[in-house]
């Protein structure tokens, strides 16, 4: 943004209309693979759909998932997080079934490149949250990748989706400046398939165990 | 009765029956694998009434019989099992069917199936199952059980399962699967060795010749009839065999696999046995693909003009995009697209990483997430042509 000059308040507050978002299409500033259909565009945002590949938690051996550097509380014996899910495939047009309370990571069936200066809010489709499904993302301006839908059915009853099926709406917000995906160090890059938390590489966790430490005379 | 080798056959079955308990629950990518799994589990309850039944087994009939049926039960389940939609490589899988379907039609005769093996060199065609009509003969005629299908049985190693580099190697196994359908080097073979020996072949022919064959510069002339069964005659057969394939897997995917074979036999030059060496395959492919004068493409061509009044041609289509720079997958418009996408992976790998890793604003310039980088584009550039494909199909 050059200086001095006036912002649109409405940069990163309102959504962009049909028109900007098939124009951001047409100039190849947004990419969506596959769009299946022209009609998943909608007046204030884009349908996205149910990708084929599912993580789903499982438990295993170990007691719980280390989410810290903490490697006292485990025994030092941090397991990867891939240990705690399980990989499944299935084809556009099978099922899946999302048990209650179950933590599933997903992906969208589209691959999407955002332009530098937007970013996309993930909402579940009216129609899946009145079946208690929650969904809690956002894509970061440059994002590139199928979009990651980490799904929790708090309904107590299972719920059968569809493959391929319209889930997800994704708003896009315009910034008035770009923020270039690369500029900072990225733990997810052009993902096709879901990926368990990498919240471990966070180097702000390796700061609190050094602090963690020197608290407890553990150095 | 209870002697030894009938309670081993009892042993044998109780294991297949396990096995088959495993696989139940098995969710294949292609129905037709689950209704083959079916015909298994009719063929086990039908050897298993049989054995029971009878008052008196001949040594004969449990090794001539029951024990191959079951061990056939046991192939076709090593392969099946790995070859449910979690396990097999689908996509890579779904080209090579659009490969095969060019040589054998798209009746849907044959399943590729793959069993995934702990050896990281382990690409192999494996064809023990395509081709044992007597044996589905003989089962249809005894218990009247009839596998409308055949598996083609593909091993690739488990731990590049999901590398879309590596797996171009697959179009060459694929090859040998063609070969041995329409017996093509087979009968090749014979004329070739028939022609040095009764000096049919001379003059510049007959150079070229032993340039690629350079073992048979002893037998020119000699006359002799060179039996099916000797060395001479299986060597030459193999090498034709292998020529056969890294020409057919050049059709769909160019060179690419030129690189990986360079690579992993060191580029050699010499010949095994049962190879080429890798100078001669990579120059005939080469040749091949440069439309350049060879012996071999030559004589291949004839022999596969003769059997199937076709020849080799290029199949694949170059995928002239920036996609991969721009981090997306290309979109691909026909099948051509989809064999030549692999070739375009295999540019970007030996030429271009500076160029993507400069996309990646240069932060990534490790082998792992470019590797990565350039496998998910791939994977997804074909998941989503297929994809599009069944979408087009059903929708209204």
């Amino acid at each position: 943004m050059e200086q001095g000059k006036t912002v649109d308040p409405s940069y990163g507050t309102s959504c962009l209309l049909k028109t900007e978002i098939k124009s951001l299409i047409e100039s190849k500033k947004l990419y969506l693979r596959p769009l299946l259909d022209e009609a998943q565009i909608g007046e204030i945002g884009i349908d996205l759909r149910l990708g084929y590949d599912f993580l789903v938690s499982i438990q295993g051996r170990e007691a719980f998932i280390n989410a810290s550097k903490n490697d006292w509380i485990d025994g030092g014996t941090q397991r990867n997080i891939n240990q705690f899910f399980q990989t499944t495939r299935r084809q556009i047009g099978e099922t899946f079934i999302l048990h209650p309370h179950q933590t599933v990571l997903a992906v969208s069936l589209e691959y999407v490149r955002l332009p530098d200066n937007c970013f996309m809010k993930l909402y579940m489709r009216s129609s899946y949250s009145r079946l208690g499904i929650t969904i809690s993302t956002i894509a970061q301006p440059g994002y590139c990748g199928c979009l990651s839908l980490e799904l929790t059915n708090n309904n107590n009853n299972p719920i059968n989706l569809t493959v391929g099926a319209r889930i997800i709406q994704g708003l896009v917000y315009r910034l008035a400046t770009d923020v270039p995906y690369f500029y900072s160090a990225r733990k997810y890059v052009c993902h096709v398939r879901p990926e368990p938390s990498a919240i471990t590489a966070d180097k702000d966790l390796i700061i609190l165990n050094d602090l963690w430490k020197e608290n407890n005379n553990r150095k | 009765m209870s002697t030894p080798s009938y309670n081993l056959l009892r042993l044998h079955l109780a294991q297949a029956e396990l096995a088959l308990d495993k696989a139940r629950n098995n969710a294949y990518s292609d129905r037709r694998k689950e209704e083959y799994q079916n015909k298994l589990t009719d063929l086990y309850t039908a050897v298993y009434q049989e054995v029971n039944k009878k008052t008196s087994l001949t040594e004969a009939d449990i090794y001539a019989l029951y024990k191959r049926h079951i061990d056939f039960i046991f192939k076709s389940l090593e392969f099946l099992d790995s070859s449910t939609l979690n396990q097999i490589p689908y996509e890579i899988i779904e080209c090579l069917n659009y490969a095969m379907n060019d040589w054998l039609g798209s009746r849907g005769d044959y399943i590729i199936v793959t069993s995934l093996i702990n050896d990281v060199g382990g690409f192999s065609f494996d064809p023990s199952l395509a081709y044992s009509d007597a044996l589905y003969d003989e089962i249809k005629a005894k218990y009247g059980i009839e596998f409308p299908q055949r598996l083609v049985q593909i091993n690739l190693p488990r731990a590049l399962a999901r590398d879309y580099l590596a797996s171009v190697v697959l179009y060459h196994e694929l090859g040998h699967f063609v070969d041995m359908k329409f017996k093509f080097t087979e009968s090749l073979t014979r004329d070739i060795l028939n022609n040095v020996t009764e000096g049919r072949i001379a003059g510049k022919d007959l150079a070229n010749l032993l340039i690629y064959f350079p073992y048979l510069n002893s037998h020119v002339g000699s006359k002799k009839t060179i039996p099916t069964q000797s060395q001479l005659f299986i060597v030459t057969n193999s090498h034709l065999a292998e020529y056969f394939c890294d020409l057919f897997a050049s059709q769909y995917i160019a060179d690419s696999s030129n690189y990986y074979l360079q690579y992993i036999t060191e580029n050699a030059n010499f010949f095994s046995t049962s190879h080429p060496s890798t100078v001669n395959r990579v120059q005939t492919v080469t040749d091949f693909l440069s439309k350049s004068d060879n012996i071999v493409v030559k004589i291949i061509n004839t022999a596969i003009y003769k059997i199937k009044k076709e020849n080799l041609e290029i199949r694949n289509e170059a995928v002239k995009s920036d996609d991969f720079f721009n981090l997306v997958p290309t979109i691909i418009e026909n099948v051509g697209q989809l064999h030549g996408i692999l070739n375009t992976g295999w540019r970007v790998w030996l030429h271009q990483q500076e160029q993507l890793s400069k996309s990646l604003n240069d932060q990534f310039d490790n082998p792992l997430r470019l590797y990565s980088v350039v496998n998910n584009l791939l994977e997804k550039s074909i998941g989503n042509f297929i994809t599009l494909n069944k979408w087009n199909k059903v929708k209204p």
